[in-house]
C-alpha cells in the first residue's frame, strides 16, 4: 500500500492528489473562472437595476437545490476515494451515488433552463441572461465531463465493487469532480445570491 | 458505519448549513449582504478545495496557488462591488 492510499492524516501530508500535470489544468481552470466571475461583477455593478431585474427571475430555490446535490456527490466521491484506499468493495457503489446526484444536477438544469427559455429569456435577451446561460452553460460542460469520467470509473471496478485501476486517477477524476462542486458554489453565490444596490 | 468519514461529513454539514443561510442573506437587501454572500462563497470554495480536493495535505505550492487564487478572487470582488460600485 503506498503513502496515498491508507487515507490518514500523516500518510497524506505533501500528497499531490491524482497526476500532478492535472493541477496546471485544475489551475487553468480556476483563473479562468475567476477572469469569467470578476467580468460578471463588473456588469452587476454598471447595469444594477436592468441586471437585478433579470435576476429576480432565477429560481434560488433550483440553485440551492442544485448546490446541495452537488456538494453531496462530492461527499459521495470523496468517500470513493476513501473506500479505494481501503480496497473496500464499496467503492463502486459509491462512485454511482455520486454519479446519480451529478446526473439529477443536469436534470434540474433542464428544467431551469427550460423555464427561462419558456419565459422568453434566452441567451441574447439581456446582459444578465447572457452571462447565465454562458456561464452555467460553460459549468454544465464541466458537469457533463465529470459524468462521463464518474461512468468509467465505475466500469473500473471488479465484481465485487473494489477498484482495480491506479489510484492516481480515481483521485485526480475526484478532484475534476470537486472543481466542478468549487465552481458552481461560486457561480450559486454570485448568478443567484448577489444583488447589488437598488435592485437589492 | 465505519466507512463514513466524520471529518469529511462534518464540513459536508457545514457547506449545506452555510449554502442555506447566505440563501436567506441575500433577503436582508442590505449593503452588507453582498459582502455576506461574496465572503461566504469564497468560504465554502475554500472548504470544497482543501477538505474534499485535499489541498490542506498537498504540497506548499498548491496551498499557496489556491489561498492565492481565493485572496484575489475575494479582493477582486470585493473591490469591484465596493469600489467600482460604489
Amino acid at each position: 500500500m503506498n503513502p496515498a492510499t491508507d487515507g490518514n492524516e500523516t500518510a497524506l501530508r505533501g500528497h499531490i492528489p491524482g497526476e500532478p500535470g492535472l493541477w496546471v489544468l485544475i489551475f487553468g481552470d480556476l483563473l479562468v473562472f475567476g477572469v469569467l466571475f470578476v467580468t460578471y461583477a463588473v456588469s452587476l455593478v454598471g447595469d444594477p437595476d436592468a441586471m437585478g431585474l433579470s435576476q429576480q427571475k432565477l429560481s434560488r430555490g433550483l440553485g440551492l437545490a442544485n448546490t446541495i446535490l452537488l456538494l453531496t456527490s462530492s461527499w459521495f466521491i470523496a468517500h470513493a476515494v476513501n473506500a479505494a484506499r481501503r480496497g473496500s468493495p464499496r467503492a463502486r457503489r459509491l462512485i454511482l451515488a455520486a454519479l446519480a446526484l451529478g446526473t439529477a444536477f443536469v436534470g434540474v438544469k433542464v428544467v431551469e433552463w427550460g423555464g427561462h427559455i419558456g419565459h422568453g429569456d434566452t441567451l441574447n435577451s439581456s446582459s444578465f441572461f447572457t452571462f447565465y446561460f454562458m456561464y452555467t452553460g460553460i459549468h454544465l460542460l464541466h458537469v457533463l465531463i465529470g459524468l462521463g469520467v464518474l461512468t468509467w470509473l465505475a466500469r473500473q471496478c471488479d465484481s465485487s465493487g473494489a477498484w482495480t485501476g491506479p489510484f492516481a486517477v480515481l483521485e485526480g477524476s475526484a478532484v475534476f469532480w470537486h472543481l466542478v462542486d468549487l465552481l458552481w458554489v461560486m457561480l450559486f453565490a454570485l448568478l443567484y445570491l448577489l444583488r447589488h444596490g437598488a435592485a437589492a | 458505519m465505519t466507512w463514513i468519514s466524520k471529518r469529511l461529513t462534518v464540513f459536508w454539514l457545514v457547506l449545506v448549513a452555510v449554502s442555506v443561510l447566505s440563501f436567506e442573506s441575500s433577503l436582508f437587501g442590505s449593503k452588507a449582504a453582498g459582502a455576506i454572500v461574496i465572503v461566504i462563497g469564497l468560504l465554502k470554495a475554500w472548504i470544497v478545495g482543501s477538505e474534499f480536493m485535499e489541498i490542506r495535505c498537498a504540497p506548499l505550492v498548491l496551498r499557496a496557488l489556491f489561498g492565492a487564487w481565493l485572496v484575489v478572487l475575494g479582493a477582486a470582488l470585493l473591490g469591484v462591488f465596493y469600489i467600482l460600485g460604489g
